[in-house]
C-alpha cells in the first residue's frame, strides 16, 4: 500500500521500502578509471577539429559563425575570378589568409597577386562582413601563356 | 556555472577541442552515473557515455550559451539512452549498477536484505516505462528541479510532476512484486 508523503514522495510500507530507493540514490555511481581519458582519445581520433570565425554584427538576436574551410572556398571563388589565375588550394589560420595558386606565363607575379589580393578581400568584405588581416599567395605553377587570354 | 566553465564552454563552442576536453573530464562522472542509471549494464552505460560527448562536440555550434550545460548534456544523455534502449531493445533490470558500500556492517543478514532491496530496486527501475524512468532518475537519482527536467525533456512542469506521480507509484507496484500498470501520460 503506497501514499503520497508530505515531502511529495512516496512512503511505503511492504518488503521493500522508498528508503530503498533512495539508497540507491545514493550510490556515487563512480565511472570506470580512465573513462574520461577514453572518451577524449575517441573525440580525437574521430572528431575533425572545427576552426570557425565569429562574423561581426552579432549580438543579443544570436550570432553568426562560418567555418573557416568556407571562407577559404569563397577566397578561392573569388581568385578564381581573376582572369588567367588558377587556385590550387588555400587555408586559413587564425584570420591570415595563404593562397596557392598558378598564374600565365608572362604576366607580372607582383601586380597579379596584388589585384589578386584586393580582390580577394573585397570579397569577403561583402559576402560575410569580414576580410581576411592577410592575404598570402604563393605561386606554385606557372600556366601557358594562353590562360592570360 | 563557474566563471571559468563559461569560459571553458565558449572556447568549445568556438570549437576549441581542448577547452572541451576539460569539460569531458569534469563533467563525465555525472553522465555516467546518468548513462549507468538508465541503462542495464556498465558497458552499455560506457557507451552511452561516450556516444553523448560526440553527440555534445557535433551539437556545440548550436548551444546557447545562456542554457545550462548540466541540463543540455543530460537531454543528450537522454536521447543516447533511449537511441541505445531502442536499437538494442534493452528493456531488461538495472542490474549491474556499482555496489555500494555495507552500510549493514556486522550483520550478514541485515547486508543481504538490503542488498536484495537495492536490486529490487535497481532491476524495478530497468522495468519502468522510459517515459517515467527518465523524469524518476532525473529527479530521484539526479536531485534536478522540476523545471530543470521540464528543460530536458521539453515538457511542461505539470507534465513532468504528472510523470513523476505515476512513475513514483508504478515503481512502488513493480517493488512490491506487482505488475505495474502503464496508465497512460498526460
Amino acid at each position: 500500500m503506497t501514499h503520497q508523503a508530505s515531502n511529495g514522495q512516496p512512503s511505503k510500507s511492504g518488503p521493500t521500502s522508498w528508503a530503498a530507493v533512495r539508497e540507491v540514490a545514493a550510490d556515487p555511481a563512480p565511472p570506470p578509471a580512465g573513462l574520461a581519458e577514453r572518451v577524449i582519445t575517441v573525440l580525437r581520433s574521430t572528431v575533425v577539429t572545427r576552426d570557425w570565425c565569429e562574423l561581426p554584427g552579432g549580438d543579443h538576436r544570436g550570432r553568426v559563425w562560418v567555418a573557416s574551410s568556407v571562407i577559404v572556398d569563397i577566397a578561392r571563388a573569388a581568385a578564381q575570378q581573376q582572369r588567367g589565375v588558377l587556385t590550387l588550394g588555400g587555408e586559413l589560420a587564425e584570420t591570415q589568409l595563404r593562397l596557392e595558386v598558378a598564374l600565365p606565363y608572362g604576366v607580372n607575379f607582383i601586380e597579379s597577386a596584388e589585384r589578386l589580393r584586393d580582390h580577394v578581400g573585397e570579397v569577403c568584405l561583402r559576402l560575410i562582413g569580414f576580410s581576411p588581416s592577410s592575404v598570402d599567395i604563393t605561386v606554385i605553377d606557372v600556366l601557358p601563356p594562353e590562360w592570360a587570354a | 556555472m563557474a566563471v571559468d566553465e563559461q569560459v571553458l564552454l565558449s572556447a568549445a563552442v568556438r570549437g576549441d577541442l581542448r577547452s572541451f576536453e576539460h569539460l569531458v573530464r569534469r563533467h563525465t562522472p555525472a553522465v555516467y552515473r546518468y548513462c549507468a542509471r538508465m541503462l542495464p549494464n556498465r558497458a552499455d552505460a560506457e557507451d552511452c557515455t561516450q556516444e553523448t560527448w560526440l553527440a555534445a562536440w557535433r551539437a556545440l555550434p548550436g548551444f546557447r550559451e545562456d542554457a545550462a550545460l548540466t541540463t543540455w548534456l543530460y537531454r543528450i544523455a537522454t536521447n543516447q539512452a533511449l537511441m541505445m534502449l531502442r536499437r538494442r531493445r534493452v528493456d531488461v533490470p538495472v542490474a549491474e549498477l556499482p555496489e555500494v558500500s555495507d552500510n549493514g556492517a556486522g550483520d550478514p543478514a541485515r547486508h543481504l536484505q538490503r542488498e536484495t532491496e537495492r536490486a529490487a530496486v535497481r532491476a524495478a527501475i530497468g522495468r519502468l516505462p522510459v517515459q517515467y524512468r527518465v523524469p524518476l532518475v532525473l529527479r530521484e537519482f539526479e536531485s534536478l528541479r522540476y523545471d530543470e527536467i521540464a528543460g530536458v525533456l521539453d515538457l511542461g512542469v505539470p507534465a513532468v510532476k504528472t510523470r513523476l506521480h505515476r512513475g513514483r507509484a508504478q515503481l512502488l507496484s513493480l517493488l512490491d512484486g506487482s505488475s505495474g500498470k502503464d496508465s497512460g501520460d498526460s
